[in-house]
């Protein structure tokens, strides 16, 4: 989180900041805490306390691992998250390969005739093509070729997908180096390729891994792609999520430890990075 | 030569970017103006060139209509109100400092981090009709009879405020974030200078803290509302499109129609308007992000 320099805050504790610390605190409660405590609470309970609103474990229900123990014992979902972790990993290992060059190139020399800028541009307009428009296509294309419901065409389409936001944050990780360290190296015999793996690359490092963390969150949560592009075999685990059988009002605490699997590697991954996160969301217009 | 390896750098990666997005498009283009047609020397249907016909029948179906002002209210009420949260929280926030408020702080980020079915199947338990969080509490503390519950799965309205609850509560939080970093970013020598001219209160939050914030505040709305318009996840994780296509989104039905039905000349025209009205909106953020990056960081 950015440094805090509030309007407010030079003068004590004055009703205003009150009023704001109390509905700010009470805010977080409501929309994090209740929820979060809620999903936790049904991932550990019984069948029979599932559909009761009851909060406290011991005291007001017997906790039990049985939901994870089946939801973990079930071959679908073994599959789907061994699909996820290929085609995250390897869509995120793709992009870095191909966009930290290009990230450096955008940040260090002089293109022509589309400059820098406006080669950014056409990677980050990249993100406003609703994923349906590529995917109905696509999808129809790769039942054509046969790569239908398979792993590879998942990971090709979702390192276009997670390439902008790769290229975007390396880029400004690069134009923190400074240029003399890589001049420096150039003098003493190094080669271009040198300067960049050598000197740039491991001085940008958080920056780098930083894009890639995100990379696989985006990867990870990615649905409408992999809706269309897989049917079985190549599943990834948001469509195990989504794809269950008819849940509302029942087997809640399945749906509670399925959920929780989904969502806590991005969130992992995404706690360590929020403030290149920010960058990455708003096309690079807010620094974090 | 210099200007050569410079692309050379960059070619792989825009290369493998505008594949896998120009190809498509461009295949949704042509496909919008084409529609197979029985061929007699050939004996079988070929496709022919048929002007606007595809989109004729997309404006002919009121089902269709609808999901487009289905869609377009669900975005439009979602941006407005993720703005004016994120905004009164990063207000409040902002006013706030220590270990606490931080950790608060990074709490409330959480959402926008989780796969957006996740959180649409998760809300399942949360509107479920007797048990869920909601009506279960609603039931409970304030005696609502189970008649008068609010019916989130069969009632279309209501579906549709569970839709747009999740939705706020997912992207809320990014216009919090956002918003506090660019907060965060004013240069405080402004306040000092205004509170010497006796500004305080809501007169410094209207005529300095708003007006500064300003570049950042459209980025964010044009942002959020190119992603909402996308509507996708959210509903088919929670409602399905239900009850009956009641809440199926814009998107929902471009895919039903493509692979579903292989309706392709149907959802191509379809794709292609919506990717008109994405990118007209999405041209202006990066035009007006970039000038906000200028004032941001300059």
């Amino acid at each position: 989180m950015a440094q805090q320099t509030g309007s407010f805050s030079h003068t004590g504790l004055t009703p205003q900041r009150w009023l704001a610390a109390v509905g700010f605190y009470l805010a977080v409660g409501v929309w994090i805490i209740v929820p979060g405590c809620w999903t936790v609470a049904q991932a550990f309970k019984q069948p029979r306390d599932v559909h009761s609103l009851r909060w406290i474990p011991w005291l007001e229900y017997q906790p039990t691992l049985a939901s994870w123990r089946e939801t973990l014992a079930d071959p679908q979902l073994r599959r789907t998250l061994r699909n996820s972790v290929i085609v995250s990993v390897g869509a995120t290992t793709l992009a870095l390969l191909l966009g930290c060059p290009a990230a450096y190139a955008l940040a260090r020399f002089r293109l022509r005739p589309l400059g820098a800028e406006d080669t950014l541009l056409v990677f980050l307009s990249q993100r406003f093509l609703p994923p349906v428009v590529v995917a109905v296509p696509l999808a129809l294309m790769a039942q054509r070729v046969g790569l239908y419901d398979r792993l590879v065409a998942l990971i090709v389409v979702h390192t276009a997908f997670v390439l902008p936001l790769v290229v975007l944050i390396t880029r400004s990780a690069f134009l923190d180096v400074p240029p003399e360290l890589e001049q420096a190296a150039r003098l003493d015999g190094c080669t271009m390729v040198g300067a960049f793996v050598r000197v740039a690359l491991p001085l940008a490092a958080p920056g780098v891994a930083a894009a890639g963390l995100i990379a696989f969150g985006f990867s990870w949560n990615e649905f409408v792609a992999a809706l269309m592009l897989t049917q079985y075999r190549a599943q990834t685990l948001p469509l195990f999520v989504a794809s269950s059988e008819d849940t509302w009002g029942l087997d809640m605490g399945r749906v509670a430890v399925r959920c929780l699997i989904a969502v806590l590697p991005p969130l992992a991954a995404g706690v360590a990075v929020q403030r290149f996160f920010i960058r990455g969301l708003t096309l690079g217009a807010v620094k974090g | 030569m210099r200007t050569l390896r410079g692309y050379l750098w960059v070619a792989p990666a825009l290369v493998w970017t505008l594949a896998i997005s120009l190809g498509p498009t461009l295949y949704m283009v042509v496909h919008a103006f084409l529609a197979p047609r029985f061929d007699p020397a050939a004996g079988r249907p070929r496709l022919r060139w048929v002007g606007f016909e595809n989109f004729a029948r997309f404006v002919a179906d009121d089902q269709l209509l609808h999901s487009v002002w289905w869609t377009v209210g669900v975005a439009c009420t979602a941006v407005v109100l993720e703005v004016v949260l994120g905004l009164a929280l990063a207000l409040a926030a902002w006013s706030l400092t220590g270990r606490a408020a931080r950790v608060a702080g990074g709490l409330l980020t959480m959402p926008m981090l989780m796969a957006p079915v996740a959180v649409a199947y998760l809300a399942t338990t949360v509107f479920a009709q007797d048990v869920g969080l909601i009506n279960g509490s609603l039931a409970r503390w304030l005696g609502v009879p189970p008649e008068r519950l609010p019916n989130w799965r069969s009632d279309p309205v209501w579906a549709t405020v569970a839709i747009l609850l999740v939705e706020v509560w997912q992207w809320t939080p990014f216009c919090f974030a956002v918003l506090l970093a660019g907060l965060a970013s004013q240069p405080s020598e402004l306040y000092e200078a205004a509170r010497i001219d006796g500004a305080a209160g809501w007169s410094l939050l209207r005529h300095v803290t708003l007006p500064l914030l300003r570049p950042v505040l459209v980025v964010v709305v044009l942002i959020r509302l190119v992603e909402s318009l996308k509507l996708f996840d959210v509903p088919y994780g929670l409602t399905r499109g239900g009850p009956g296509t009641a809440t199926q989104s814009y998107s929902m039905w471009i895919k039903e129609i493509g692979l579903t039905r292989y309706d392709v000349g149907l959802a191509s025209a379809m794709g292609l308007l919506l990717l008109v009205v994405l990118a007209s909106s999405g041209t202006m953020a990066l035009w007006l992000s970039k000038r906000a990056r200028s004032v941001t960081q300059g």
